[in-house]
């Protein structure tokens, strides 16, 4: 029995060591377990923080909202009763408080004073304003707080302290280096996070700041207190700005009272929507203005405007060539319509002759007879003109060459313009070279060039003027120039001079000797289709010399009827075989 | 009755002369301002037609010497006018002239009428 009874109770016993260290080995277990799981949950924190502040700072480079979003968080990590955060925006101190209980006035002077001591030590400036904000829980004057335990961690982006944050307990809180270390990393991650966007921001606004000032429209953008963001190099050149570093009034200045900018933009703000005004004048230019209003990208519902972009589209060029359109329409019509009425009227006359019984005098007939051939020869020749202009726009002008004397050919062309300079009292000398070769040209095309050249400076020469007409060899060309005495052509018109739709600017009284200003668009036309160039030498008042070289050897003698692309276009490269 | 035309554009002339002899009118003719004033003071017409556009002097310069002098001033001039020259028509109109006619826009039976208007002739 009493084997027995020990054997029990050895079992017992035994069996209370097997459980006892069963229960030990398990609790060490637990322990182990419940610091495992501890480590884990703080992991979990840490990962949801960092999530949050990756998710809730999105693109922003708001560092006060992202220490507010670290701040926000830190209760599930740390004991504390204050959670502060000391930003320096915009010349100014924001010191934030978030107390989990209340705290005395001489708590929360003592956490300033820590952070600004922080603060003064990791930036060169620190601004003389703070603006203070406690959250939460409220300062209590009856309280007696004091700080007892604290760390502060400073948030820097791009090695630079844009604030610091501090965590404060009344309580002797074990901020071991665990902990102050793990919101250090945390704000590390985050600032590190704000420094590389703020790289990419910095090289993305680098490239768009490039495209911006390379463009030929005038851009530029301001926020919504009317600072001036960005503007380019054509903006500052349309707007007359002198100042390197220009601010919006002085735009709003050289607007003056042609352009509304505030208000525009204003509207476009409130209405959301893009602005477009057309033909807006200023500094001798025309403008279409489009004023854009910018929207918040961190604004779901995208109505938040944070500003607005101004792009100035110079128009001048486009206006100038539309007005020139217009003119050349105007005139030619005008051009047609005059001979055609001088026709109409004197046909009436003659025929009402025949029913009347107040006759005209003889001579008075004969007069509107030559009126009704010289105008319907006048208007037969200036619709030649532009069938012939059209020709040589189209590339379907042609030529036929043949071995011709242009010597006789530019004597033959002087010699009818001779009665016409006499009546004018205008000497017509010829300087035509002896020795000029025969040379492949089409001599009806190049009377008609000389024509148009004579023609010219009969009308702008001035009675008892002179115009000589010269033909030599110069090289391989033979060169013919006309030399007037007349108002000469201003450099600024003299590369337009052969365009289509030119013509010499005429002062009031030289109105009625304007024509369809197609002559010398035509005469560069038939001298390029034989392969050579027009040129002239003029100064306003001094007259004008115009010439033509015409190649003595034909780029093809075969050739005799010869298409060419466009009048423009370099004739001797474009010439076709 | 004398209407005497000063104009450089000849075959305008040619066609309003002719217009004015089948209404009875006689007419005579300059192409320049120099010529156009001393004609006026050699033949005091009963009426001018007067183009504001001349090679030598501007129409409104030629009004203002008709108008000073005592021998042409009591003459009616009519302007003969370009189209777009509203400026000048005004000044010719502020100067003196009795009326205008935008010369490009008119029959020659217009220019009679005015004349006529002008001369107080049926």
């Amino acid at each position: 029995m009493g084997v027995l009874l020990s054997f029990t109770t050895l079992t017992s016993i035994l069996f209370a060591v097997v459980s006892i260290f069963l229960y030990l080995n398990r609790r060490k277990i637990n322990f182990k377990i419940a610091l495992q799981e501890a480590a884990e949950k703080q992991k979990v924190y840490e990962l949801s923080i960092l999530k949050q502040i990756q998710e809730k700072i999105g693109y922003s480079l708001d560092y006060e909202y992202i220490v507010e979003v670290i701040i926000g968080n830190l209760k599930h990590l740390f004991n504390y009763t204050t959670a502060s955060s000391m930003v320096i925006k915009n010349n100014h101190i924001y010191f934030k408080t978030y107390a989990q209980t209340p705290v005395s006035t001489k708590y929360q002077e003592q956490v300033k004073k820590s952070m600004l001591m922080s603060l003064t030590s990791l930036v060169p400036y620190v601004p003389i304003q703070i603006e203070e904000q406690i959250v939460g829980s409220y300062v209590d004057q009856n309280n007696n707080t004091s700080v007892i335990s604290s760390f502060n961690i400073p948030l820097e982006i791009a090695n630079h302290t844009v604030g610091i944050i501090n965590v404060s307990s009344v309580n002797k809180e074990l901020y071991d280096e665990a902990q102050t270390d793990m919101l250090r990393q945390i704000v590390s991650q985050a600032s590190g996070a704000l420094t590389k966007l703020q790289d990419v921001l910095v090289t993305e606004k680098g490239k768009l700041t490039s495209m911006i000032s390379s463009l030929a429209d005038g851009v530029f953008m301001v926020d919504t207190d009317n600072n001036l963001l960005i503007i380019n190099n054509s903006a500052k050149q349309f707007l007359r700005l002198s100042s390197k570093e220009p601010v919006f009034t002085d735009i709003i200045s050289a607007f003056g009272t042609q352009y509304n900018i505030v208000d525009k933009i204003k509207q476009a703000s409130n209405t959301n929507q893009q602005l477009n005004d057309k033909e807006i004048s200023l500094n001798d230019k025309v403008f279409q203005m489009f004023v854009t209003p910018v929207l918040d990208p961190s604004d779901i519902n995208k109505k938040r405007t944070i500003g607005a972009s101004v792009l100035m589209h110079d128009i001048t060029v486009e206006q100038n060539i539309n007005k020139i359109k217009e003119d050349f329409t105007h005139m030619m019509v005008h051009e047609l319509r005059a001979p055609l009425t001088a026709i109409k009227d004197s046909s009436e006359l003659m025929i009402d002759q025949y029913h009347d019984e107040n006759g005209l005098a003889k001579e008075q007939q004969e007069k509107l007879i030559e009126i009704i051939d010289k105008q319907s020869k006048n208007l037969l020749e200036q619709i030649n003109q532009i069938l012939d202009a059209a020709k040589i726009e189209a590339g379907k002008f042609t030529i036929n060459k043949t071995p011709s004397d242009i010597g006789q050919i530019v004597q033959d062309t002087i010699d009818t313009f001779l009665p016409q300079a006499q009546k004018r009292q205008i000497i017509l000398a010829a300087e035509i070279s002896q020795s000029l070769p025969k040379i492949e040209v089409d001599p009806i095309r190049i009377s008609q060039v000389l024509t148009n050249l004579l023609s010219n400076s009969l009308k702008f020469t001035p009675p008892n003027g002179r115009i000589t007409t010269t033909a030599v060899t110069e090289g391989d060309y033979v060169v013919v120039s006309v030399k007037d005495t007349g108002m000469g052509i201003p450099e600024s018109e003299q590369k337009d001079l052969f365009s289509k739709y030119y013509q010499v600017k005429t002062t009031p009284h030289q109105l009625t000797k304007k024509g369809t200003g197609l002559g010398l668009f035509i005469t560069k036309g038939i001298v390029e289709a034989h392969g050579g160039m027009v040129g002239i030498n003029s100064k306003a008042n001094e007259g004008a010399t115009i010439y033509f070289k015409l190649p003595i050897k034909a780029t093809n003698p075969e050739v005799i009827n010869e298409h060419f692309p466009t009048a423009g276009a370099n004739s001797a490269s474009s010439m076709v075989n | 009755m004398k209407v005497l035309l000063v104009d450089d554009d000849e075959d305008l002339v040619n066609i309003f002369s002719a217009a004015l002899s089948k209404e009875g009118l006689e007419t005579a003719y300059e192409l320049t301002g120099q010529q156009g004033i001393s004609k006026a003071k050699e033949i005091h017409p009963d009426l001018i037609l007067l183009d504001q556009v001349l090679p030598d002097i501007s129409g409104n310069d030629i009004l203002k010497v008709l108008k000073a002098d005592e021998t042409t001033k009591a003459i009616p001039v009519i302007i003969l006018s370009n189209f777009s020259q509203e400026e000048l028509v005004k000044g010719a109109i502020d100067q003196g002239a009795l009326d205008y006619l935008f010369k490009y826009q008119v029959e020659p039976r217009d220019v009679v009428a005015k004349v006529k208007e002008a001369l107080k002739i049926a």
